[in-house]
C-alpha cells in the first residue's frame, strides 16, 4: 500500500506505487476513484481519505473482444 | 421529453440501410438531425459527414469525435419496445454517434472548437479515416464513438498483422502417403508447433488464427500447393518482429514462405491522459465506478492515434457483444446517460485547456 505525501503544494502530488515502490505523480485536482497507469505497468486507483492519498492496485482492466 | 426525440432520431438513422460504400443517404439524415439540434453540418470530399456547433475548420480542433455512419451488411427490421430500439447499427455505431451529437448540442460553448465526424467505411478498409489522415486533421483530444458500454472506457486496441503462408512440394500418389511430399502436411506440421503458444488469447502474447486454407489439386494426389492466411493480433508493436521471425523460422523449416499482407499498429493510451481522465472524472462525479477496457480487435483509433491526436479514448453506449449480430439493440436511456458523461467530459477538457492557456 502506498504512503502519500504532498510535494511543493503546487500542481503535482507525489505518492508511492504500491507495486514497485516508485514515485507516482498525481495532479493537484485528483479525485477519489481516479485510475492511472504507472511507468512500471501497474494500473492503480486513487483512494482519498481526508488529507491522505494512497494508491491501490486496480484489478478492473478488462479485455474485450471485437471493435 | 427529449428521450422520445432521441428515439425518433435513432429510428431515422437505423431505418436507412448503410453498409460500407452506401452511406450517402444516412449522411443526409445526420445533417437533418444536426440541423434540428441547432448544429452546423457539411459533407467532405470522401463522404464523411461533419457536425459542429459552428462552421469551423476541423483540421485543427480542440475536441474531435470520430464515429462512423456505415454498418456491417444485413438489414435488421427496426422496432421500438419501450426505450429499446432494434436495428442494424443501433449499437455499432449509430447509437454512440447520436449520444455525442446530443451531448455536443447541449454544451452551448463558443470558445472551444468541437467537431464530430461520421466517417465512411469503418467496417471496410476505413476510407473515411484515411481521408482525414491524408488531409492532415489534428485535434488536442479525440473521442472514438464506438460501443463500450456506459461505464466502460476503452484505452487500447490490439494491432492486426495478416500474413500469407505458401507451401509447395513435389506431390505424390495419395495411395502412398508421405508427409514430406504434401503441402498440407508441411503446413500442418508447422502450425501444430505454433498453435499451443499462439492459438488462444493471452495477455501480452500475440494470438494467431488460421482464417483461410486453400490446397489440393486432385482426389488422388498429395497437394503440391497450399495457401493459407493467418490473422495475427498484437498487444505491442515490439512483438511484431519477434512473431514474424518465429513464423518464418517454423514455416521456413517446412519449406513454406511467409509474406506480410498489411499491418495496423496496436494503440494504447494511459488512463491519466486528459481524454480518458475526463471520462473517468465525469463518471465518478455521477456516482459511476468506471471500468477500463482493452479491446482484442481494432478500430479507427488504431489509425488515428497518434497522427490526429496523441490523447484519445473510445467510449459510447451499447453492449459491444451485440455489435454485428442479428440482435443489435440499444436502450435510449443509455444514450442519454452516456451523453451526460460525454458532455461533462468535454466541459472538463475545456476547463483544463482554458486554465493552461491563461497560465
Amino acid at each position: 500500500m502506498g504512503v502519500a505525501f504532498v510535494t511543493g503544494g503546487c500542481m503535482v502530488r507525489t505518492v508511492v506505487c504500491p507495486v514497485c515502490g516508485g514515485e507516482v505523480e498525481l495532479m493537484d485536482d485528483v479525485m477519489d476513484g481516479e485510475i492511472i497507469e504507472h511507468d512500471c505497468g501497474a494500473t492503480l486507483v486513487v483512494r482519498i481519505e481526508g488529507d491522505n492519498i494512497k494508491l491501490e492496485e486496480f484489478q478492473g482492466v478488462e479485455e474485450d473482444w471485437g471493435e | 421529453m427529449f428521450e422520445s426525440k432521441l428515439v425518433k432520431y435513432l429510428v431515422e438513422l437505423v431505418s436507412v440501410y448503410s453498409p460500407s460504400g452506401r452511406e450517402a443517404e444516412v449522411a443526409k439524415v445526420v445533417r437533418d438531425i444536426a440541423s434540428e439540434l441547432g448544429l452546423s453540418s457539411w459533407i467532405d470530399g470522401i463522404g464523411n459527414v461533419w457536425v459542429s456547433p459552428g462552421k469551423i475548420d476541423c483540421r485543427n480542433a480542440d475536441v474531435m469525435v470520430v464515429g462512423h455512419i456505415d454498418t456491417v451488411p444485413g438489414y435488421i427490421s427496426v422496432k421500438v419496445e419501450g426505450d429499446i430500439v432494434w436495428g442494424r447499427g443501433t449499437v455499432d455505431a449509430k447509437g454512440p454517434l447520436l449520444a455525442y451529437l446530443y451531448a455536443i448540442s447541449r454544451l452551448e460553448i463558443d470558445d472551444y472548437k468541437i467537431c464530430l465526424g461520421g466517417l465512411v467505411g469503418e467496417e471496410a478498409d476505413s476510407p473515411g479515416a484515411n481521408h482525414i489522415l491524408k488531409e492532415g486533421f489534428k485535434s488536442k483530444h479525440l473521442f472514438i464513438a464506438e460501443p463500450s458500454g456506459c461505464n466502460n472506457i476503452v484505452i487500447g486496441y490490439r494491432g492486426s498483422l495478416p500474413v500469407q503462408v505458401v507451401c509447395r512440394t513435389v506431390g505424390g500418389h495419395a495411395a502412398s502417403p508421405d508427409p514430406s511430399r504434401s503441402a498440407y502436411e508441411r503446413f500442418h506440421e508447422a502450425w501444430s508447433m505454433l498453435r499451443s503458444k499462439y492459438g488462444k488469447v493471452q495477455s501480452n502474447v500475440p494470438s494467431i488464427s488460421v482464417t483461410k486454407i486453400v490446397a489440393g489439386e486432385h482426389g488422388n494426389m498429395l497437394p503440391t500447393y497450399l495457401e493459407a492466411r493467418l490473422d495475427i493480433r498484437l498487444w505491442h508493436d515490439s512483438e511484431r518482429e519477434k512473431v514474424l521471425n518465429e513464423l518464418k523460422h517454423v514455416f521456413g523449416g517446412q519449406g513454406c514462405t511467409v509474406r506480410v499482407l498489411n499491418y495496423i499498429r496496436p494503440v494504447r493510451v494511459k488512463p491519466q491522459q486528459p481524454t480518458p481522465r475526463s471520462l473517468i472524472r465525469s463518471m465518478l462525479k455521477q456516482g459511476i465506478r468506471p471500468k477500463i477496457v482493452v479491446k482484442l480487435g481494432t478500430s479507427d483509433m488504431n489509425l488515428l492515434v497518434p497522427t490526429v491526436s496523441q490523447d484519445a479514448a473510445a467510449y459510447g453506449p451499447g453492449d459491444p457483444k451485440l455489435a454485428h449480430s442479428l440482435e443489435e439493440r440499444i436502450s435510449v436511456k443509455d444514450i442519454v446517460r452516456a451523453a451526460n458523461i460525454i458532455a461533462n467530459a468535454i466541459l472538463q477538457l475545456r476547463q483544463w485547456d482554458l486554465s493552461s492557456r491563461q497560465s
